[in-house]
């Protein structure tokens, strides 16, 4: 495990930019055919009753924008005194060049502020916050931003009804700076390349080129369709991941820092499925209270923008107010893990909101 | 079969709403059971990491015909 302690560092702001199209569970009628209560037993199983995606021609870096651009809209962030961007994101516009870069042009930001992007899914909200805080203790000339999102339902064959109901796209924007006053963040954080098979589009970059055999459609043992150009991921080895990492990492943790978890009000995890939830509570012994999951009930999963997500939609006005010492953690694609313990706030703005187009 | 293999069965049978109280036994082949899918798959492997401390990957699960089968492949059920 790889551990880390920062003090001074702090977050100013967070912005959730989510896609345009709603989508309840009730509607994914045509994916389940003639069997209704299995679409209502998927549905209390994982969780999601409504879903926000982004349609074709909106990507991350749209949604991203949408939530920088309001960030200064409501003066809480002073472009030009950016020191770096930090775009966290497995769905580029491009391989080449990177968001960050994309971004920085976008929003005519100084030749002095450096940018780049990081490839993590769902652990990339801890993985920026943990780039982010070594940048502003290794000199940063300013605050960061930190960017942070997917359309991960782009990646998803229409016909694939294990993955489908679960995604949404969406993506965060926050700055972080140095603050004298700020509390200590302890992180941890992990990989098990190992697993990489477990969650993977295994084809449409370079290892194996799109078209061709990479887009012919299979339809596997349970029904699913899906080519190799879209998601992949398997459930169980993801499950049993989860739950052989998940619990000992935030244990660790919390051991480390020396926080009782007792002082922590929020234990604010990835909202991949409510099962996986239920499942880490328990293990972790600690009440579902503890463990936010509206916003998967009301946005899905959003990726590397769920933790935030959480932020802004169940926490925004108590972050607004007061500090809170929370526990935000993310788990999937990598397979990578990580989590971060410490005083969030207060945030001198905090929201979500739907993409609106230009 | 230990305790422990008769409480996952009773616990599987509270935790999965396609299943009826007291049904479950060692012959029983769970994937033929009317309702068996991925989530009640998925809910096993839970079921059974909280009661034997222990892990089933997707494939071994695949490989069980039987819960007697799956039970034996807990650690402390071997040679019971």
């Amino acid at each position: 495990m790889a551990k880390a302690k920062f003090e001074g560092i702090s977050v100013k702001s967070v912005a959730v930019c989510h896609g345009p199209l709603k989508r309840t569970a009730e509607e994914e009628t045509e994916l389940f055919a003639g069997a209704p209560e299995q679409l209502q037993r998927v549905r209390d199983f994982v969780g999601i009753h409504t879903r926000w995606l982004a349609p074709r021609g909106v990507t991350t870096l749209d949604l991203g924008e949408k939530a920088v651009r309001r960030l200064v809209a409501e003066g809480v962030l002073d472009l030009e005194k950016l020191g770096a961007i930090v775009f966290v994101t497995q769905t580029p516009d491009h391989f080449q060049p990177a968001n960050a870069n994309l971004l920085h042009g976008r929003l005519r930001l100084s030749k002095e502020v450096l940018a780049f992007d990081v490839n993590q899914g769902c652990s990339g909200w801890i993985y920026g916050l943990y780039l982010a805080a070594s940048l502003l203790a290794g000199g940063s000339s300013g605050p960061v931003l930190l960017v942070s999102g997917d359309t991960v339902s782009q990646c998803i064959h229409p016909r694939d009804r294990t993955l489908r109901p679960l995604f949404s796209d969406a993506c965060a924007a926050a700055v972080i700076e140095k603050d004298d006053r700020g509390k200590p963040w302890y992180f941890d954080l992990c990989s098990d390349g190992q697993g990489a098979g477990a969650i993977c589009i295994p084809a449409g970059a370079h290892r194996q080129p799109p078209g061709g055999a990479s887009a012919e459609e299979k339809t596997d043992a349970e029904g699913n369709v899906r080519s190799a150009e879209n998601l992949f991921m398997d459930g169980m080895e993801v499950f049993n991941f989860t739950l052989r990492e998940e619990p000992r990492a935030v244990k660790g943790l919390l051991d480390w820092a020396a926080i009782d978890p007792g002082e922590v009000e929020a234990f604010v995890f990835h909202q991949a499925n409510l099962f996986i939830l239920q499942n880490l509570a328990k293990r972790l012994k600690i009440p579902m209270e503890k463990v936010p999951h509206q916003t998967l009930r009301d946005f899905g999963n959003q990726s590397s923008a769920s933790v935030p997500a959480v932020w802004c939609y169940e926490w925004s006005d108590t972050l607004q107010k007061r500090g809170v010492t929370m526990l935000s953690s993310g788990f999937g694609v990598g397979l990578s893990w990580a989590s971060l313990v410490g005083e969030i706030g207060p945030l001198s703005w905090a929201g979500i909101f739907p993409y609106d187009g230009d | 079969m230990t305790d422990k293999g008769t409480k996952f069965m009773r616990e599987l049978e509270e935790t999965l709403d396609i299943l009826q109280e007291d049904t479950l036994t060692p012959e029983t082949r769970f994937r033929e059971l009317p309702g068996w899918d991925s989530l009640a798959s998925l809910t096993t492997l839970s079921v059974f990491d909280e009661i034997f401390s222990h892990q089933v990957s997707g494939e071994e699960l695949k490989n069980c015909e039987t819960l007697g089968e799956l039970i034996s492949l807990a650690p402390e059920e071997k040679g019971q």
